[in-house]
């Protein structure tokens, strides 16, 4: 943890002065406080009271407490140690709705439990499960949670969810509440983007006020338990269901997925010379991950993850100091204490909860284009997100035909992430029967054959579903070896080309008879260059060794080898 | 790899996209060449849409800004941005050659 950026203020390790420790820390924990709108959401689905919403608010508060303390600690394994703010998480939201619609909030609470168990065994087993989840099947599930959201989102916005009818007050402060969250998020240079939620909420809030939306009277009951209070908590009745099994498992896997790209996020702004994931981080954070969900299920709330919006801010602000997390706990504990502050938030309008998940479901859907577009695509792999995709709208077109299918089946089907997840690792799964791992090619030691080199590189790549960029890479490292071979003339007969491909890295080889590459590590000047082409061949080798993760040049028997290794 | 050239009060813009590598390098050299030979001595290259090139792209750059620089010319480069910059940084090529944001920059300094 150490090579601190010279953009980090107080660094993971540092101990920032008190006020500034403060106010950092009171940063996160009011950012923490929007993410309350998707517990409250779950309510509302389940027609829930207003003290069922007073509960889950609180438990909501407590849960985001824990979840970063013991994130932030890194203690004996369990938590990543970096300042990973955990907040009530919308990627639990479908899912725990479908809950709610069979099995009321009980269901739901109960299979965020076994969320949480979920992914404390991924912690444990998620490096052995990669080849099974690449990232387009990730994409896939991703952008299917965005698009479940949306339904949910429309109904709120347009206060159909409230009168059965198009409200336009209603879409008025929706209007409002996301064109501030947008417009904060774009165009201002400062901080104070990093707020927009914060700030389109409250807006959107006093506009709701103002519109009649909700009111007035709601709030004569805000003071009546006192400023200060223990707060309420009343365990759930857990229940469970088989048939759930798999949508929550799917879920708590994407959580999973999530939490570990926060934690790499971490390491890199944490780094200034990062090169490859740290395990150890990683798997304590998600043991951290799975820990607290655990607990908000248990205790009656949604499953928690950690927020990519605050490590947003801790590297927008400078300050990614792991007692800035520990601080944010404690004031998040705090809250939980100060009831009139419980009751104003479970009164958010629901105008304005839709505006806060559209803006989330839009973040969600790119999110996982980017995932599936990171890849090289083929015809197995773009049929295999297509058909993903269509089934999982037409979950969504045909629910009312769906809800006549036995419970078991149900579950899945009704779900259009878990049906489309589902669809998307069968498909994989399927279609790599007949895709080989290994390509090789032979090559004349000419320029021209740069062109077969990097088609063969383009199509391996595509039906092994490389990642774009390191394929990239790939390409560049061997047109840079070829050139300096045939210029140098080092290369007696042909060349050839072999390729390896896993989910963790891509390894290539040229094997060639004829005078041995250069290793030297010694940059020429330009102008030595121009004046000597053998100079040529020390410039390549320090391009290619930036292209490689690592480089090896020795012999293979009576032929010259060059292994390089691109890391996934 | 494609060239487009667009004359400029300042100087001549010439626009390089695709891959500059040792297939298309002498293309460059011999295009720049001929219009060194025209009588052109003030260039800006752009490389807003150039997606690689190779050491021995980076010699065919060297190679012709000597000539512009034995006829008292001047070359800039402008919009190198992501692996193109990273090859031009560790090189040392970023230290030898004026490099600007914009084309625009680019020009108004050649003036």
């Amino acid at each position: 943890m150490n090579q601190t950026p010279a953009n980090i203020i107080y660094g993971v390790d540092d101990v920032p002065p008190f006020s500034a420790l403060f106010f950092l820390a009171l940063q996160h924990a009011i950012l923490a406080l929007v993410f309350i709108v998707y517990p409250l959401m779950l309510v509302t689905e389940a027609n829930g009271t207003q003290f069922d919403a007073e509960a889950i608010v609180t438990v909501s508060i407590l849960a985001m407490a824990f979840g970063t303390f013991i994130q932030s600690l890194g203690r004996k394994g369990i938590g990543s140690g970096f300042l990973g703010v955990t907040i009530t998480s919308a990627i639990y939201l479908p899912v725990s709705i479908l809950a709610v619609h069979t099995g009321g909030l009980g269901l739901a609470f109960g299979m965020t439990m076994l969320g949480g168990i979920f992914s404390l065994l991924f912690s444990r087993f998620l490096k052995y499960l990669r080849p099974l989840f690449p990232a387009e099947v990730c994409g896939v599930g991703v952008m299917m949670l965005g698009v479940s959201m949306v339904g949910l989102s429309v109904t709120r916005v347009t206060g159909l969810h409230d009168h059965n009818a198009v409200d336009p007050k209603a879409i008025a402060v929706a209007f409002i509440t996301l064109a501030l969250m947008v417009a904060l998020s774009i165009w201002p240079k400062v901080h104070i983007r990093l707020y927009s939620a914060v700030i389109g909420l409250v807006c959107g809030y006093g506009a709701a006020l103002w519109a009649g939306i909700i009111d007035v009277k709601i709030f004569n009951g805000v003071m009546e338990s006192g400023v200060l209070a223990l707060p309420v908590i009343s365990i759930p009745q857990w229940s469970f269901q088989w048939a759930l099994i798999i949508p929550f498992g799917m879920t708590a896997l994407v959580s999973s997925l999530d939490c570990f790209a926060c934690i790499i996020t971490c390491e890199k702004i944490n780094q200034s010379e990062w090169v490859r994931p740290d395990m150890k981080p990683i798997c304590g954070g998600l043991l951290a991950d799975g820990i607290s969900t655990l607990f908000a299920g248990a205790f009656g709330t949604l499953g928690t993850c950690v927020s990519s919006a605050h490590i947003a801010l801790s590297s927008a602000t400078g300050a990614t100091s792991r007692r800035v997390g520990q601080w944010s706990a404690l004031l998040l504990l705090a809250m939980a204490f100060v009831p009139p502050l419980t009751k104003l938030l479970t009164h958010i309008p629901a105008p304005v909860i839709g505006a806060v998940m559209l803006f989330a479901s839009a973040f969600l859907i790119t999110s996982g284009m980017e995932l599936i577009v990171s890849r090289m695509l083929d015809t197995r792999r773009i049929f295999m997100i297509g058909c993903s995709i269509i089934v999982g709208i037409v979950s969504i077109q045909l629910s009312d035909l769906f809800k006549q299918l036995p419970p078991a089946v149900y579950s899945i089907a009704g779900s259009p992430f878990a049906l489309a997840s589902v669809c998307a690792i069968l498909l994989n799964l399927l279609f790599k029967i007949g895709t080989a791992r290994n390509a090789s090619l032979s090559v004349p030691p000419q320029f021209s054959s740069v062109s077969n080199i990097l088609s063969f590189f383009e199509k391996s790549g595509a039906s092994w579903g490389a990642r774009r960029q390191v394929m990239q890479k790939a390409e560049n490292a061997v047109n840079e070896l070829l050139e300096t071979m045939v210029t140098m003339q080092l290369v007696d007969g042909f060349i050839e080309i072999q390729l390896h491909c896993n989910e963790q890295y891509i390894d290539v080889i040229l094997l060639y008879s004829g005078l041995p590459f250069s290793s030297s590590s010694s940059i020429p000047l330009p102008e030595q260059i121009l004046d000597d082409e053998k100079q040529l061949q020390y410039l390549s080798v320090a391009l290619i060794r930036q292209y490689a993760d690592r480089v090896i040049i020795d012999k293979q028997k009576e032929k010259e080898r060059i292994s390089l290794r691109f890391e996934q | 790899m494609t060239i487009e050239i667009k004359k400029e009060s300042a100087a001549l813009v010439v626009k390089v996209a695709g891959r500059l590598d040792a297939v298309t390098a002498p293309e460059y050299e011999k295009k720049v060449n001929e219009l060194i030979a025209d009588g052109e001595i003030n260039f800006v290259v752009d490389f807003e849409q150039l997606e690689y090139i190779s050491s021995a792209g980076l010699r065919a750059l060297l190679a012709t800004a000597k000539r512009i620089k034995g006829k008292s010319g001047k070359i800039l480069l402008a919009n190198i941005k992501g692996g193109v910059k990273e090859v031009f940084d560790i090189s040392g090529f970023g230290t030898i050659f004026p490099m600007h944001d914009s084309v625009a920059s680019a020009l108004s300094a050649s003036v």
